[in-house]
């Protein structure tokens, strides 16, 4: 394409070292060494975590590790298995949770609502992402957990696998939501229409063709999903018991559970530094960042194996009558699987409320529906469907109204003047919020300044400079790993590398360098994609005129694409400002009832943390919780509508 | 009774504001080939798609006159869709073989139905593959993804996937115009072999393609049906000089 012109365009070039150089080459250059820091902080986090764990390596032996049955490090046992079984557990019953709702709701969203109500629905579901972690946590534990204590005939305790599942399946419902109802609705219509043209019902078109073939973006959706629950950090702590043990019997949903993620968020901040146990949690967050990579970088494939089949560059392979034989064979067991599991998750959701007798009858009365369905009319089973549909819609939606008006209504009451603009007295019991809200703008201003030109620089290259050389797959692998990567993981690699290694102690300077690693992907991207989007004419006709490449990236491409690449710095300002695990060790303390003078070296106060640390440590402390959760919750919101307008606002405004 | 299978009386079609069909009236005979014909844009495809109700999948569209089929009212409100599209199928412009097997994009629509035995699906697919004259090329791999076939042979694959519900009328909409010319010479050969059986209502750009398969052509003009006769009449002598300047080429 723009090869091509190259020749002919006037080239500006300077000699260095006895070289011709042209201008475009050296800024290629400049451009992809800033991309490449994206790789530089992944080799950084491994590097530095994984030396992190060398000592509980040589101390305790990764096999002993691994397998041990036994957390308990005031006596020297560093046994992973429990909590590496807690977070499967966690993560299993979270999408047990998200799976029916997500793609319910994805498939309503695509497939039944009415066209303008498509965008307002997308939208409740991004809602749900804005909402800081801590924010469910507090919820899952003054509203959730004494639901399920008072609901749950002879629970004993809240705090459980179910909380946190639950609570992480609601916080994997956006993800899943979004994935999947792209997947669905990139579905090409000929398939629907094929379909509805032979009297198929809009039910059995949607059930038959379009999901199945959407299946890899689905799953897909739900293994980004499953990633995100496995990384996730204080909502499960606040919310699971933290108990190191296996569930007695394995099924037992409502038994306390511990998590890799918690185990490092609790016990970072009191461990010394240099020890056995402080090594072992470095080696924890080894584990989670090899399991979660490998779960992303699966999803990843699967997105790609999409792609590649609705718009085939090769034709598909011819397999062998047997091998088809075997895979009709193997779909069939899966359905078979498929249904076994949906019983069992009824059974055993069943019997928890209501006994065993209960739990036979309800699946007694769903087998009886599946096979009733098979010789009711078609278009019964079409209304039954989109009936189910629509209710899972309505949860959906009703969950994230719950959340909010609970927040805002036992919010407001304790918002003032005196809280917005006062220091925290009593422990926190009284007072206001003052220095974690001016902690939380330092953050996040030190952050977006430091994270934003390198990651639309790194865009810009990504999409203009970078082919499909090694190198720059490289670059892309980096990024879309620091994308994936637990925020707890970013906290540890923070903690080591500036808290530590480079000596700025518990600092505003090590927070920001740490959400700033954390942030870079979101910028990195969107910058990416509003690039791509402007039209290849623009470019085209400004190199027509004699401009150089990089003329036209600064004069043309840049600002066609600005409002692109300010939602995506919008939305990383309200993950950096809502994000708790990463700034835990590395930027603030619980408690200031004073401000010295500016320095980046100090540490600050966070609204997350205070939230956290209210609902944790001062359990009376109720009014100012709502409350820090309610300016919370104000402020990421308004970050993230903000951005939402402004991209809805332009993508009407410009049509290429 | 009257010997037409299907008669369009007085149809107006809209897209929200704009109306595409305007008074269209024709009928179609049994066991023939109806061909229409005319420039892009015209409504052919949305008079086609009117008669299987698949223009019902399209928000704004409202439809006002009465076609019917054996007699009945289609347009009636009574009317049941699914059981009209299954005696009414319908071939796309582009081949849209659903992305699985050959054999499970022939069983589709039996099983749609209620078919689940599988010796007589196995028959079904033999029965239809073969009608389609597809059945040679792939008998030894019914297991193979139906995207492994060729363009020509994922078209007669959509043939024998609408064959499966044993229509009575076959409505195609620019059949070959995706194909290469032995491919769509092959779709032609199978038109003519399906009015043995069926009834067939092709949509075509293709002036020679018209004369040489149908028995009545109709010209379509900006949602106006201009003059439907018998084919050779259509060509050899129209009534109207708009279908002569378009045939001959001298339009626009
Ligand atoms: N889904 C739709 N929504 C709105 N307008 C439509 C829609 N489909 C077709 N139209 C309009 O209706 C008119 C007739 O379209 P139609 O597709 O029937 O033409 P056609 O004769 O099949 O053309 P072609 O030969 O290009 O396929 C056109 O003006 C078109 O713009
Ligand atoms: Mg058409």
């Amino acid at each position: 394409m723009v090869v091509g012109k190259q020749e002919v365009h006037r080239v500006k070039t300077r000699i260095i070292m006895g070289r011709t150089v042209h201008d475009d080459d050296l800024i290629k250059y400049g451009l992809m060494a800033v991309a490449s820091l994206a790789v530089i902080i992944v080799l950084g986090i491994i590097g530095f975590i994984a030396e992190g764990s060398m000592t509980a390596v040589r101390d305790i032996g990764l096999w002993n590790f691994l397998n041990g049955d036994v957390w308990r490090p005031n006596r020297e046992l560093y046994g992973a298995y429990p909590l590496i079984v807690g977070t499967v557990l966690v993560t299993i019953g979270a999408i047990a949770f998200a799976l029916p709702l997500g793609l319910g709701a994805a498939i309503f969203i695509s497939e039944l609502a009415p066209k303008r109500y498509r965008e307002p629905l997308k939208l409740i579901s991004e809602v749900f992402s804005g909402i800081p972690s801590v924010v469910y946590g507090f919820f899952g534990l003054v509203v959730l957990v004494p639901f399920l204590l008072n609901n749950v005939p002879g629970a004993t305790a809240g705090q459980s696998w179910l909380a946190g599942s639950i609570l992480l399946g609601i916080m994997a419902l956006p993800t899943i939501i979004s994935v999947a109802e792209d997947a669905i609705s990139s579905v090409p219509r000929s398939y629907r229409e094929a379909s509805l043209a032979m009297g198929a019902t809009r039910w059995q078109t949607t059930s038959r063709v379009v999901v199945p073939a959407a299946i890899s973006g689905i799953s897909a959706a739900t293994i980004l999903g499953i990633g995100r629950a496995m990384g996730e950090t204080m909502a499960v702590m606040m919310v699971t018991g933290n108990a190191p043990i296996f569930p007695e019997p394995l099924t037992n949903l409502m038994s306390p559970i511990r998590t890799i993620t918690a185990t490092i968020a609790m016990e970072m901040k009191e461990v010394a530094y240099g020890t056995t146990h402080f090594s072992a949690l470095f080696l924890l967050a080894l584990v989670l960042f090899v399991i979660v990579l490998l779960v992303n970088t699966t999803s990843r494939v699967i997105m790609r194996r999409m792609r590649e089949k609705f718009n085939p560059t090769k034709p598909p392979k011819i397999r062998s009558q047997r091998f088809m034989d075997a895979q009709e064979k193997a779909s069939r067991i899966f359905k078979l699987v498929r249904y076994a599991v949906i019983l069992g998750v009824i059974w055993i959701l069943v019997e928890l409320w209501f006994g065993a007798d209960a739990a036979l009858g309800s699946v007694m009365v769903v087998m009886g529906l599946m096979l009733v369905t098979r010789y009711t009319a078609a278009r019964w089973n079409q209304r039954l469907a989109h009936g189910i549909l629509s209710l899972v819609m309505l949860v959906v939606v009703g969950l994230l109204l719950v959340i909010i008006t609970d927040i805002v209504s036992n919010g407001i009451p304790a918002l003032s003047a005196e809280f917005i603009n006062e220091f925290p007295s009593q422990g926190g019991r009284a007072g206001g919020i003052y220095p974690a809200i001016l902690g939380t703008l330092k953050l996040v201003v030190g952050t977006i300044a430091i994270a934003v030109p390198i990651g639309v620089v790194s865009g810009i290259y990504l999409s203009e400079y970078a082919h499909d050389t090694r190198w720059t797959n490289f670059i892309r692998g980096g990024i879309d790993n620091l994308a994936g990567t637990p925020s707890v993981v970013f906290g540890l690699f923070g903690m080591a590398a500036f808290v530590i290694y480079l000596d700025f102690g518990v600092s505003l300077l090590a927070g920001w360098l740490t959400l700033a690693c954390l942030i870079l992907p979101v910028i990195v991207r969107t910058t990416e994609e509003a690039v791509k989007r402007v039209p290849q004419e623009l470019k085209e006709a400004s190199l027509a005129l004699g401009a150089t490449k990089w003329e036209t990236i600064t004069k043309v491409v840049l600002p066609a694409a600005f409002p692109g690449v300010i939602t995506g710095t919008i939305l990383s300002i309200g993950r950096a400002a809502g994000e708790t695990a990463p700034i835990m060790f590395t930027a603030v303390v619980a408690y200031q009832t004073r401000l010295g003078d500016f320095s980046v070296m100090d540490p600050v106060m966070a609204l997350p943390y205070h939230l956290y640390f209210l609902a944790s440590e001062v359990p009376d402390a109720y009014d100012n919780q709502y409350g820090t959760a309610l300016v919370l919750l104000i402020i990421v919101l308004s970050i993230y509508s903000a951005a939402t307008f402004l991209r809805y606002h332009y993508s009407k405004k410009i049509n290429w | 009774m009257s010997t037409n299978l299907i008669d369009i009386k007085g149809l107006n079609l809209w897209y929200g504001e704009n109306q595409a069909l305007h008074d269209v009236s024709m009928s179609v005979k049994p066991n023939s080939i109806t061909a229409l014909i005319g420039p892009s844009g015209c409504g052919k495809s949305t008079l086609l798609r009117s008669i299987n109700r698949m223009n019902d999948i399209i928000a704004g569209c409202r439809v006002e006159g009465e076609i019917t089929f054996h007699d009945k009212n289609i347009l009636a409100p009574e009317t049941d869709v699914m059981a009209l599209r299954k005696k009414i199928g319908m071939i796309f412009q582009k081949p849209n073989p659903f992305p699985m097997s050959i054999k499970d994009n022939v069983t589709y629509g039996p099983r749609l139905h209620g078919v689940t035995d599988r010796e007589s699906l196995d028959k079904l697919v033999e029965e239809c593959i073969n009608k389609s004259a597809l059945w040679s090329e792939v008998q030894d791999r019914l297991g193979a993804s139906a995207m492994s076939l060729s363009g020509g042979q994922q078209q007669r694959l959509c043939i024998a996937r609408a064959l499966s519900v044993n229509p009575e009328v076959i409505l195609m909409d620019e059949p070959t115009s995706a194909l290469d010319p032995i491919a769509t010479n092959k779709i032609e050969d199978l038109a003519q072999d399906l009015k043995k059986d069926y009834t067939v209502v092709i949509v075509t750009h293709n002036m020679q393609q018209a004369s040489r398969i149908s028995d009545y052509t109709g010209f379509m003009y900006m949602g106006k049906l201009i003059e439907f006769d018998k084919t050779e009449n259509i060509f050899e002598n129209p009534s109207e000089e708009l279908t002569e300047r378009y045939i001959t080429g001298r339009f626009g």
